[in-house]
């Protein structure tokens, strides 16, 4: 496990860091949202399937009433963000559940799925 | 004591099965006489709300503020399947005591002694039933006409033979077609029919059915759409958005014998959130007033027509839905009352004789019981929202309260000695960030959600007053004018239903495993258990040869429960939530 720490508090690191070692940058509330640098190195990789497909808006309409935080906090179901769980394993979940788990796999198409998928993998280990 | 395990039940079914039979066979039958007269009959808890006067008020007195020091657990019965917690009403009959548990679990137990008499576990066809996220639920029972009734999480309604839990029908009521929707709410028996809703909401699809039901073939006797049901519905939805509408009534709702009438709260519409703000009559994924969810709806008992409503949240726009399943008949000077709590944390007192011809129910007051909310200024005294906080697409801070509301789906309960009305809130708030959402195909049953949020403590009141942690209250007030007679702070949101009895004692099955019994007049704490584990299910009072019993069910888990965690850690963070048990307490 690489971090377990807060977003506010990994801005902090990076701003100190940032500070040590002599650049000369100014930060002005730069709020560096995990959940955004995941999808945007996933929604490219979608968009031969929806354009401007956005990965966020898709976990947002099916998966929010469970997964806070785009999936950074634990609520009724688990925290996603650093899982150690294969990106098969994750679209086996998705598609089939595991009670109380809705499977999604008749309501998502394979490819939304999959961008899931990815998205939940290139979470950092992130705790909101 | 008596500690029934699972196992050592269901082996012991055959042994007793003897003096279940012979305990039967002393009880009469649950006939429409006896339902419609249930506010008479003290000794027995024949429906979920009691009677149809909505009290959850026992006139028992034999456990009372003198003795109640003295309760002590009398037995308790540990079913399987608990998963998410035992979430039900049980029902007391003649020395019997019926409960249901996740899945579609009926146990029919001896009332004095806890052993089991039958038990019945439906064959949920899980691949449909866990199409959605409520798929464990079961909040209990309707008995008569000889039989025992339960809604299954896959669309079917069941009726059990009482005295032997054998099947008389199991009929599919809801089908695919519409969407992977199912039953999660306890029916009601109004006259020779059953009356059940369908969950929806935020599922996507339509329409949100409310069905009654033939008690003793199982056909539909009459359905009424809460979305898309009529043309005034259709017009408040553009776009044909009705169609992914959401809608349905997931509570238990009531009956009132003096105008013939059903009265039942309707579900929030799909999707939860709308990103165009404050243009939603015009513009937007449903574009209007999105009849007839999140409101009241009166329908007339034997043909389902629309005879009343009042929609509690126009263009519902934070999930404040209307399915709590409270109604609660209050008589003064000459004028009937119909008390509604609303999920957003409002009391509504409808006018219960201004109905008829489908128009708005007339309102006497309204008024609010939640404490740290910001998503509207207030209400009127004729329920309209004042100072609406619209939610457009992006990022919205400190919304309170959060998606769970300050009032949840269980009920409070009612003294009419005291006049006095027990109702709980939870007060927590969240971030929400809201999105234009992918729409699903028609009827789909998909969720159909428009944000992503993270649940966080209020940081101040209505009042100004500043806060530092989620809590929660019992509040007791004058139901008609709301004005405040104690109340009580709880760490723990308490999520259960409360009890009133003639005892004037309210008992509080609390988050934290906690029993409370308070004194109805002042709110002193009297006594306390420890359950074991959380509770957020219902709680009842019965007699069985002249000792009165309490039973509670307990068990721990749900889409409100699963924020305690994050919100108060322990004792929440290793709370088990496939557990449960039937508690029952005596002197």
């Amino acid at each position: 496990m690489l971090f377990n720490v807060s977003i506010t508090r990994l801005t902090h690191i990076a701003f100190m860091t940032l500070c040590a070692i002599g650049l000369n940058i100014s930060v002005t509330h730069a709020e560096e949202d995990v959940t955004d640098i995941a999808a945007g190195q996933i929604n490219p990789k979608y968009t031969q399937y929806k354009e401007n497909f956005s990965v966020k808006r898709l976990f947002a309409s099916r998966c929010s009433w469970c997964h806070q935080g785009y999936g950074l906090k634990e609520a009724d179901g688990p925290r996603l963000s650093g899982t150690d769980k294969s990106k098969e394993y994750i679209i086996e979940q998705i598609a089939y559940g595991k009670s109380p788990m809705p499977g999604f796999r008749k309501q998502l198409k394979p490819w939304q799925i999959e961008a899931l998928a990815d998205y939940i993998k290139a979470l950092p280990d992130v705790e909101l | 004591m008596t500690r029934w395990t699972t196992t050592a039940a269901v082996k012991a079914i055959s042994a007793v099965a003897f003096l279940g039979f012979a305990s039967q066979a002393m009880a009469a039958d649950v006939t429409w006489d006896r339902l419609l007269n249930a506010q008479n009959d003290d000794a027995n808890w024949m429906m979920y709300h009691k009677d149809f006067t909505g009290h959850h008020h026992s006139g028992l007195k034999q456990i009372n503020t003198r003795n109640v020091k003295n309760l002590k657990l009398a037995w308790q019965h540990n079913p399987a399947a608990t998963k998410r917690g035992i979430q039900g009403f049980p029902l007391a009959v003649d020395g019997m005591v019926y409960y249901t548990t996740t899945s579609g679990t009926i146990w029919a137990l001896n009332g004095a002694t806890g052993q089991p008499v039958w038990h019945h576990a439906a064959k949920i066809d899980v691949e449909r039933a866990e199409g959605t996220f409520y798929n464990p639920y079961n909040r209990g029972l309707a008995i008569g006409h000889g039989n025992v009734y339960m809604g299954t999480t896959d669309g079917r309604l069941i009726a059990l033979n009482a005295k032997s839990g054998e099947v008389v029908w199991d009929n599919e009521i809801m089908t695919v077609a519409k969407g992977n929707k199912g039953f999660t709410g306890a029916p009601v028996i109004v006259k020779d029919m059953v009356i059940l809703g369908a969950n929806g909401g935020e599922l996507a699809g339509c329409c949100g059915p409310i069905y009654a039901v033939d008690a003793k073939s199982g056909s539909v006797t009459w359905q009424f759409d809460t979305i898309g049901g009529d043309q005034r519905s259709r017009d408040s939805w553009g776009n044909d958005s009705w169609k992914i509408g959401g809608g349905g009534g997931w509570m238990t709702g009531s009956y009132d014998p003096a105008t013939n009438t059903v009265w039942w709260g309707t579900a929030n519409p799909a999707p939860d959130y709308d990103y165009i703000g404050g243009d939603w009559m015009n513009n937007g994924p449903r574009p209007g007033l999105n009849l007839y969810s999140s409101s009241v709806v009166v329908l007339d008992a034997d043909s389902g027509e629309l005879s009343a409503y009042f929609q509690e949240m126009p263009h519902d726009a934070w999930d404040f839905d209307s399915a709590v399943g409270e109604f609660l008949m209050v008589e003064k000077d000459g004028k009937r009352n119909m008390v509604h709590p609303n999920k957003g944390g409002i009391i509504f007192v409808y006018d219960a004789d201004s109905v008829g011809g489908g128009n708005e129910l007339a309102v006497n007051n309204a008024y609010m019981i939640g404490e740290t909310f910001n998503y509207i200024k207030g209400v009127t005294k004729e329920g309209r929202l004042v100072g609406r906080r619209e939610l457009p697409e992006g990022k919205h801070m400190d919304v309170c309260p959060a998606i769970d509301g300050a009032i949840s789906w269980n009920t409070g309960a009612y003294n009419p000695k005291r006049n006095t009305h027990f109702m709980l809130t939870q007060e927590f708030c969240f971030d929400i960030e809201v999105v234009n959402p992918e729409r699903p195909d028609d009827f789909s049953g998909q969720a159909y959600f428009g944000a992503s949020w993270t649940s966080k403590a209020p940081k101040q009141k209505v009042d100004g007053t500043p806060v530092d942690a989620a809590y929660g209250t019992l509040q007791a007030r004058d139901p008609l004018t709301g004005k405040m007679k104690w109340r009580v702070e709880y760490k723990y949101p308490v999520l259960a239903s409360l009890l009133s009895t003639g005892g004037d004692l309210v008992f509080v099955p609390g988050a934290d495993g906690m029993f409370d019994a308070r004194d109805a007049k002042s709110g002193k704490l009297l006594w306390q258990s420890n359950m074991g584990t959380g509770a957020h299910g219902g709680v009842i009072t019965y007699m069985v040869d002249g000792k009165q019993y309490v039973a509670v069910v307990t068990g721990w888990g749900s889409h409100v429960a699963g924020n305690y965690p994050g919100l108060f850690g322990a004792p929440f963070d290793t709370m088990s939530t496939d557990t449960g048990t039937l508690m029952v307490y005596s002197l």
